[in-house]
């Protein structure tokens, strides 16, 4: 027999949870940001997909978690409970917004305007969708919807596996599609293909959000797609197969491989087909990309906790600039270019990686992180200061740095001439040092001095007596990950044309360590995960540029507390901690 | 690459002492262990057994006195990564694998000392830097076949059953192609047959291997069945030497297990048959 | 020579070329040769490279020959060279009479009021640290939380005009809200994030504090906006004698720092506290309910980091949503300083940091020409945490731990 009087005090709190969250989302100014991304035209914005979002969870983790299910009459009881735990959040809204209008309290929570109110009170949404004015019943609109809400959410909670993972896949879908419109019609690939735009674009598209008949299809089609290609099962298999036949020695094609074609086809058609404003936005990843990788051998691979990596890409920086500035009024004029600047970026990154690194060799874990930490901030003060103004500029930072390269036509032969602009060429040289790094990586990583730094992150004590030398270890993955990150500064500097000593805060370093935390440590794809879901969605979604590192500190924490291993965990990782974290073995 | 076929070392640890803080866990101690023997450190808990391992394979430095491999290396000065290129292997009380780190990469870890590959032959993955992987791959599958667990190798260490991860752990240390191996109380949470096995492995080990072989056991009938020397150790400091047989009837002995117990003493007489229980060394 | 006294090798020659720079200064100021000695301080600086490099190396050679890791020489030398510098720093500052001895009274007491502040954030750190063996990286914003939600408070008070009649009430009133607000921040902080991740590896929980030490921040620039809040002016009186808000500061840590104290040494839960840092299963056997005695800690050390916040808002009369970032890192250093998990340690560093950091930037780099010596303020603090974790990383007071197996 379930203990009832539990299930339905779980359910409260829950709902009580969700009522708080939505709460500090909306003071916080999440809710009043994302009414400018409209989803579905006419009946759904961000802000509305937030608010009713956190119902529906609510709703569907009141039945996911609930163990009443096999019991009799364990259904209804479930569905009911979801309802429930929905109007307790809606009740939460409700009272949050009865006081809100009855008090003011902008002077304290910045974000508490009558704006908001009416937002949380949906009542233009309520008005759009039904066609009356619900505004003096708003109350009652709103927890019918939340008990309704809540009510689905508990029965999606009980659909069977596919049919859930369709709807939930249906839904991402039309969120995704819908956010992100108006980069896709920047993208040049769309807005010049009269057959895209108008055959694909203008079907699923209004002209702000996705048409309820796009929006149909997009979910039809993602339902679809997910029934057809079930993640989990299907895709282990595949690693597996891979695993034996090579093995084996057998020479394998996987799908895996056609992967990396097709993705290598894909970036370097990229700059072509989507235009500046992706190619800018790809470019800054594929620089975080670089300092993942760098920081990902330390971290991932040797287990050093390095909290002042950005110190590295300072480094970089500011060599590449003060070698190559044509800025006569500093004080320091070498004009070299950059391809002869590059070099002496990546010796003083390994040089600076060695020496920083040296004094860290006998400390281990936090101490460890403190201590770089602290170098980091000390390079970032001396960058300001007026002791290294003479040769760092101070405030007001290295100017005048000119782009790395002229290139004018190119004639290729069978393909005709290309014009490639100044940012598709800076496009290409970011991409071909991101593959060299990911060569090296790799190579590395399944090399002797990989297994050294694994060895060393698992057990320092064991892995020294392995006959593993642990100061040439150590410093080699300082230096390696210092070249990286000086290489990264390098594109920085030239990207900017100008740097100054804001750019290079704790919060890069913190950047880093969440980018390569996200994707999984000690995981390379890994890398490129984290870099595109953490650097790339911020650049092109504006709006949540302010909640950016508000929502960096909440997914760190997340991740530490639900999912250490990472989106894409490095392989053995990943089969492993599959079983020993989720308590069962992965589908 | 290949072993390097120097044969079992000798061992002389001549007046080591290692002391913390006020307590000298090692005191003035001195021990000679003959090339391709057998030898077992036995003493009571706390004695300083796992100390004097510790400063054998470096981890500790000692605070004063020598200790020479095979007549020509003093260890007391190096590193614990020198100690072990230059052949010395030990193996851990309580098992300590890379738990993250599959089986066979546990055991390729171990060969990292035999391996030469430069920096750059591995970024260019010269032809000598393939040869070497492969050559490292087979020898790490082939140690796992000789510990017993072949097709065990992918793994995590971790997820491996106890028996499977002492004998991983042995593998380990055969891969840094040692003269001298160490083993820390390798039967501990045995059972009797479990044990017997043991034995029978530690003999082979040292005749294929050509290996000398440093026991620290609590296993009186592994001790006495397999040992071809023992010292017993109390308080840091050696009070007998000398055969099995000796050992047992030496009164020092038996003197030093009755002031800890009685269970203690009542094991030693008998050499009881059941294993050991307090398998713990602090 | 055996390994305890090798250790005191590289204080040792540090403390020695110290003391010969200073008696050379004596002996230039008590036979009048000032002028003589600045030369030589001249020549030094114009090749201070060079003499560095020489003191480098000097010490990395005796190093060497005496220890048995050559990086023992590396380090010690970079230590030995730092001292100094320092040392020359100093001689040459005071020798150039540029402050006087007013002027570096105020520094100190500058430095105590900013190291009283520390040593209560310090507190914190320590007393988490001692338990629980993590670093609450979120300290900082604990501080932030409850100066910035104090303000509106004081903001009332001011306006009603209770502020300006009734002063010493309403900063206890301040005080006291501050203290609850931080104190329910860093209870629920310890509820939500760390609690699950007890018995994870160290890095895990680190990390995690790192992601609630930018969540919270963010979410006060959220609620409170970005700008900066100006607490209002306090003029205190007692007597007719008007008091600094300084000294009102120095005093208020000082009573709360000895609540604090009689709080660990004289209660049950103090007690309690003190058992589960000794040893937590044991305490735990002995009937300790640990999970209250670690809520109980990080309700004190949010308490006193909200106490903190407003006295420091009192000093500086502004916050703003990233205030804490800065002194907690700051006040971290002072709890490694004195020895983490050491509470007189965590005080003692405060204060000590406090004070270098006021009078570091005149006394130490004024002497080596480095302009406005006042922008390198944070780095000292940082240089001084990277130095002790370096090479003492128990801290001053703190015992040393021997290297286990």
């Amino acid at each position: 027999m379930m203990d009832q009087r539990g299930e339905w005090t779980r359910s409260a709190r829950q709902g009580l949870i969700g009522g708080l969250v939505l709460i500090l989302i909306a003071l916080i100014g999440m809710i009043d940001a994302f009414t400018k991304r409209v989803i579905v035209a006419g009946l759904l914005d961000l802000s509305q997909a937030t608010w009713l979002g956190i119902i529906l969870l609510t709703g569907y983790l009141s039945a996911a978690r609930s163990e009443d299910r096999d019991a009799d009459g364990g259904v209804r009881r479930m569905i009911t409970r979801g309802a429930f735990a929905g109007v307790i959040v809606g009740a939460s809204a409700c009272v949050f917004v009865a006081i809100g209008r009855e008090l003011d309290l902008s002077w304290i929570f910045d974000k508490a305007r009558p704006r908001l109110f009416d937002l949380l009170a949906l009542d233009a949404w309520l008005q759009d969708v039904s066609g009356t004015d619900l505004r003096p019943w708003w109350a009652l609109a709103v927890l019918s919807l939340a008990a309704v809400l809540g009510a689905l959410g508990a029965v999606l909670a009980l659909m069977p596996q596919p049919v859930r993972a369709g709807i939930e896949r249906g839904l991402s879908g039309v969120i995704v599609l819908g956010t992100m419109q108006d980069l896709l019609i920047k993208t040049d690939w769309i807005k010049n293909k009269p057959f895209v735009r108008e055959g694909i674009y203008e079907t699923l598209f209004e002209r702000n959000g996705l048409s309820p008949l796009g929006a149909t299809i997009v979910f039809v089609f993602m339902f679809g797609l997910a029934l057809v290609w079930p993640r989990g099962r299907a895709a282990y298999d595949r690693v597996k197969h891979y695993r034996t036949a090579k093995r084996a020695g057998r020479p394998v094609i996987t799908s895996r491989h056609v992967g990396i074609a097709l993705g290598a086809i894909f970036l370097i058609w990229f700059p072509f087909g989507f235009g500046n404003l992706w190619t800018d936005v790809f470019d800054t990843v594929g620089i975080y990309i670089l300092m993942g990788l760098g920081l990902n051998i330390v971290v991932g691979f040797a287990g050093l906790l390095d909290l002042g990596y950005v110190a590295f890409f300072a480094i970089g920086a500011y060599t590449v600039g003060v070698l190559t500035s044509t800025d006569s009024e500093a004080e320091l004029l070498v004009g070299l270019g950059f391809w002869q600047a590059l070099p002496f970026a990546i010796l003083m990154g390994i040089v600076a990686g060695v020496v920083l690194g040296v004094p860290v060799l006998k400390t281990h874990g936090d101490y460890l992180a403190i201590i770089t930490l602290g170098f980091g901030e000390i390079i970032r003060v001396l960058a300001i200061s007026d002791l290294m103004k003479p040769i760092m500029g101070g405030a007001q930072g290295v100017t005048e740095i000119p782009k790395p390269y002229d290139v004018g036509r190119l004639e290729l032969p069978m393909l005709g001439s290309l014009e490639p602009t100044n940012q598709q060429a800076l496009y290409y040289l970011i991409l071909a040092l991101c593959v060299v790094a990911v060569y090296i990586t790799w190579r590395m990583r399944n090399s002797r001095i990989g297994r050294a730094w694994m060895a060393l992150r698992e057990d320092e004590n064991v892995a020294e007596a392995m006959g593993i030398n642990l100061v040439q270890t150590k410093l080699l993955a300082f230096a390696t990950g210092a070249a990286f990150a000086s290489v990264a500064g390098a594109l920085f500097a030239v990207k900017l044309q100008s740097i100054y000593p804001a750019s290079f805060g704790l919060l890069v370093s913190i950047n880093v360590l969440v980018l390569i935390i996200v994707g999984g440590m000690a995981s390379i794809p890994g890398v490129f995960v984290g870099a595109l879901a953490l650097v790339g969605l911020p650049e092109l979604l504006r709006e949540f540029e302010d909640f950016r590192l508000l929502l960096y500190g909440a997914v760190l924490v997340f991740m530490m507390l639900k999912r250490p291993e990472g989106l894409w965990p490095a392989t053995i990782v990943k089969r492993e901690l599959g079983r020993d974290i989720h308590g069962e073995a992965l589908p | 690459m290949a072993g390097r076929g120097l044969g079992p070392a000798s061992l002389e640890v001549r007046s080591v002492t290692k002391r913390f803080g006020g307590l000298t866990a090692v005191d003035d101690l001195t021990l000679s262990i003959p090339a391709g023997s057998i030898h077992s450190v036995i003493g009571p808990n706390g004695a300083g057994k796992t100390t004097l391992f510790n400063c054998i394979t470096g981890f500790y430095a000692p605070d004063g006195g020598s200790i020479v491999l095979a007549g020509t290396h003093a260890l007391h000065n190096l590193r614990s990564d020198q100690i072990t290129r230059l052949g010395v292997a030990r193996t851990y009380q309580n098992i300590r694998l890379f738990p993250q780190l599959t089986a066979i990469e546990n055991v390729l870890v171990g060969l990292h000392g035999r391996l030469t590959s430069g920096l750059f032959g591995i970024l260019v993955n010269s032809a000598k830097t393939r040869r070497e992987e492969a050559w490292a791959t087979a020898e790490a599958h082939d140690l796992l076949e000789y510990v017993g667990l072949s097709g065990k190798g992918d793994g995590l260490a971790n997820n491996l059953p106890y028996g499977d991860q002492r004998r991983l752990e042995m593998a380990r240390a055969l891969a840094t192609d040692p003269r001298l191996l160490l083993l820390d109380e390798p039967t501990a949470g045995m059972n009797t047959g479990e044990t017997a096995k043991m034995i029978d492995f530690i003999r082979r080990l040292r005749d294929d291997r050509g290996l000398t072989v440093l026991l620290i056991e609590h296993d009186m009938k592994l001790v006495m069945e397999i040992s071809e020397g023992i010292s017993v150790i109390d308080f840091g400091q050696k009070i007998a030497e000398g055969t099995p047989e000796a050992v047992q009837a030496d009164p020092r002995v038996i003197e030093a297990y009755l002031g800890r117990g009685a269970a203690e003493v009542l094991r030693v007489l008998r050499i009881d048959r059941t294993p050991s229980a307090d398998g713990m060394d602090p | 020579m055996s390994h305890g006294a090798r250790r005191f090798i590289a204080p040792a020659l540090g403390l020695i070329v110290l003391a010969v720079l200073i008696v050379l200064g004596a002996i230039a100021v008590v036979f009048g040769r000032e002028t003589w000695f600045q030369s030589v301080l001249g020549l030094a600086r114009d090749y201070g490279l060079v003499c560095l490099a020489l003191v480098y190396a000097g010490s990395y050679v005796v190093l060497k020959w005496l220890g048995r890791d050559p990086l023992d020489g590396v380090l010690g030398g970079g230590g030995i060279t730092v001292v100094a510098l320092v040392g020359f720093g100093a001689t040459a500052s005071l020798a150039s009479a540029r402050y006087s001895s007013s002027d570096w009274l105020d520094f100190v007491y500058a430095g105590l009021t900013q190291g009283s502040i520390y040593a209560l954030i310090a507190l914190g750190y320590t007393l988490v640290y001692g338990i629980l063996r993590m670093i609450n990286f979120a300290h900082g914003e604990v501080f932030t939380g409850g100066a910035m939600t104090a303000y509106f408070l004081a903001d009332v008070l001011a306006a009603r005009g209770v502020l300006a009649r009734y002063p010493i009430p309403s900063i206890v009133l301040l005080v006291l809200f501050a203290a609850l607000v931080s104190m329910v921040i860093a209870v629920l902080l310890e509820r939500i994030a760390y609690r699950p991740l007890r018995n994870a590896p160290r890095l895990i929980p680190l990390i995690t504090a790192i992601g609630a030490s930018f969540f919270l921040q963010y979410t006060f620039r959220g609620l409170y906006g970005s700008g900066i809040k100006a607490y209002p002016n306090v003029d205190l009186a007692v007597f007719g004698i008007a008091i600094a808000n300084e000294a009102l500061v120095i005093l208020c840590a000082l009573l709360l720092m000895l609540t604090l104290v009689s709080f660990v040494q004289l209660t049950k839960s103090g007690m309690a506290m003190r058992a589960v840092a000794e040893d937590r299963e044991a305490a735990a056997l002995m009937g300790i309910d640990v999970d209250r005695v670690i809520v109980t800690t990080f309700a004190i050390g949010g308490a006193l980091a909200g106490a903190a916040g407003v006295l420091y808002a009192l000093v500086f009369r502004q916050t703003q949503f990233y205030m804490g970032f800065i002194p907690g890192l700051k006040a971290f250093t002072a709890a490694v300083l004195g020895g983490i998990g050491n509470i007189p340690g965590a005080m003692i560093g405060g204060l000590f940091l406090g004070i270098i950091e006021s009078v570091g930037p005149f006394l130490f780099l004024e002497g080596l020409g480095v302009p406005s010596p006042n922008q390198l303020k944070d780095a000292i603090a940082f240089s001084m945490l990277v130095l002790v974790l370096i090479f003492r990383p128990t801290g001053i007071l703190g015992e040393r731990v021997v290297k286990r197996a």
